[in-house]
C-alpha cells in the first residue's frame, strides 16, 4: 500500500487554523503563494491557481468537508500526467493545540507526484504552522514564492487553467 | 526559561525515542511503506509481540508515526515531521556555514548559474520540468 502521512501541532485553536488551511481571500504562502478557488462543497472543484487565474498548479475534487475537522479531496498535478490521488486532511484540538494531520494516498506506484509530494508537504504544514503561530510569512518563502511566480510564462500547456480542468479528478 | 528551550519542548519525545536503536530501525522500516503491527513485528523476530508494541506506542507518542486502525488492521505511517523540525533547529543551522561554503565554492569554478541559462533561449517544454521541481522540491532556505 502506498500511502503517506504527514502530522504537525499547531499552537492555535482548531478553528483559526482551518480558517487558514481553507482561506480564500489572500494568497497561500505555504502552497507556493497560491490561491484557493472553489466552493468547497462536496462534488465541486477545488484548485490552487496564480493570482490572475490563468495558471492552475492542484487541483482535485471535494469529496467531504466538515468543518473544521475534516476536508477529503482528489489531488492532481496539472504538471504532471499521474493519475488524480486522494488526499484527507483531520484537525483536532487539545488544550489549545491543533494537530493537523495529511494522508496522501491512491499513488499508482512511486509516481513523481509521490516523490514530489513526500517533500513537498513537510514544507507546506511547516510553513502553515510558522504563519499561523508568528502571524508573518519568512521572507525566503516570499521570495521563492514571488520568483515562481514570476517564471509562470516558462510553465508547460497542462498548468493552463483551461487545460487543467478538462482532466478528470476521479480517483480510480 | 528562555523562549529557545520552550520551542525544543515538542521535540522532547522525538528525541527520546530516537535514542533507541530498535526504534530508530522500526522508523528505518517504515519509511520503505505503511505497515501493520504484525508486519512490523516479523521484521523483528527478536523481539516479543508485546515489546514491538512497547517501542511503537513511544514512537507513536512522540508524533514519529501515526497510526490509523482500517477494519480490523493497525496501519502504521511514518511521520517525517519531527525529524524535519529537529533538522531544521539543529542540522541545518551547523550545516549550513558548510554547505554554503561549498556551494559558492562551485560557482566559483563552475560560473555562475544564470548567464550560461540565459544563453540558450529555453522553450516553456524546456524549462517544465524545472518548474515543477521548484515546486515540489524542498529548499535548505524554508
Amino acid at each position: 500500500m502506498i500511502e503517506q502521512a504527514f502530522s504537525i501541532e499547531i499552537k492555535a485553536g482548531i478553528q483559526r487554523v482551518w480558517d487558514e488551511i481553507t482561506r480564500k481571500d489572500a494568497p497561500h504562502h505555504a502552497m507556493f503563494g497560491t490561491y484557493l478557488i472553489g466552493d468547497l462543497k462536496p462534488g465541486t472543484v477545488m484548485s490552487y491557481r496564480d493570482k490572475s487565474g490563468k495558471h492552475t498548479f492542484v487541483l482535485g475534487e471535494v469529496l467531504e468537508i466538515d468543518p473544521p475537522k475534516r476536508l477529503v479531496h482528489t489531488f492532481r498535478f496539472s504538471m504532471e500526467k499521474d493519475a488524480p490521488t486522494l488526499v484527507e486532511w483531520n484537525l483536532a484540538e487539545k488544550n489549545g493545540v491543533t494537530t493537523v494531520t495529511v494522508t496522501h494516498s491512491r499513488f499508482e506506484g512511486e509516481t513523481r507526484t509521490y516523490k514530489s509530494v513526500s517533500t513537498s508537504w513537510l514544507k507546506i504544514l511547516g510553513l502553515y504552522k510558522t504563519i499561523i503561530e508568528t502571524g508573518k510569512v519568512p521572507m525566503g518563502t516570499r521570495m521563492q514564492n514571488g520568483m515562481m511566480m514570476g517564471m509562470s510564462f516558462m510553465l508547460p500547456k497542462g498548468a493552463s487553467t483551461e487545460v487543467a480542468m478538462q482532466v478528470n479528478l476521479k480517483v480510480k | 526559561m528562555s523562549p529557545a528551550r520552550r520551542k525544543d519542548e515538542g521535540l522532547e519525545r522525538a528525541w527520546k525515542a530516537l535514542a533507541s536503536d530498535v526504534r530508530r530501525d522500526m522508523l528505518d522500516a517504515l519509511f520503505e511503506g505503511p505497515k501493520s503491527t504484525g508486519e512490523l513485528g516479523m521484521l523483528f523476530p527478536d523481539l516479543t509481540r508485546f515489546a514491538v508494541m512497547q517501542h511503537l506506542r513511544v514512537l507513536i507518542r512522540a508524533k514519529l508515526v501515526i497510526s490509523s486502525k482500517k477494519g480490523r488492521v493497525r496501519t502504521n505511517i511514518l511521520n517525517p515531521v519531527p525529524i524535519q523540525m529537529i533538522y531544521e533547529r539543529w542540522v541545518s543551522k551547523y550545516a549550513a556555514p558548510w554547505a554554503g561554503m561549498l556551494t559558492s565554492m562551485k560557482d566559483t569554478i563552475e560560473g555562475p548559474a544564470t548567464p550560461s541559462r540565459q544563453k540558450t533561449p529555453q522553450t516553456g517544454r524546456a524549462a517544465s520540468p524545472r518548474v515543477s521541481r521548484l515546486f515540489g522540491a524542498e529548499s535548505e532556505r524554508s
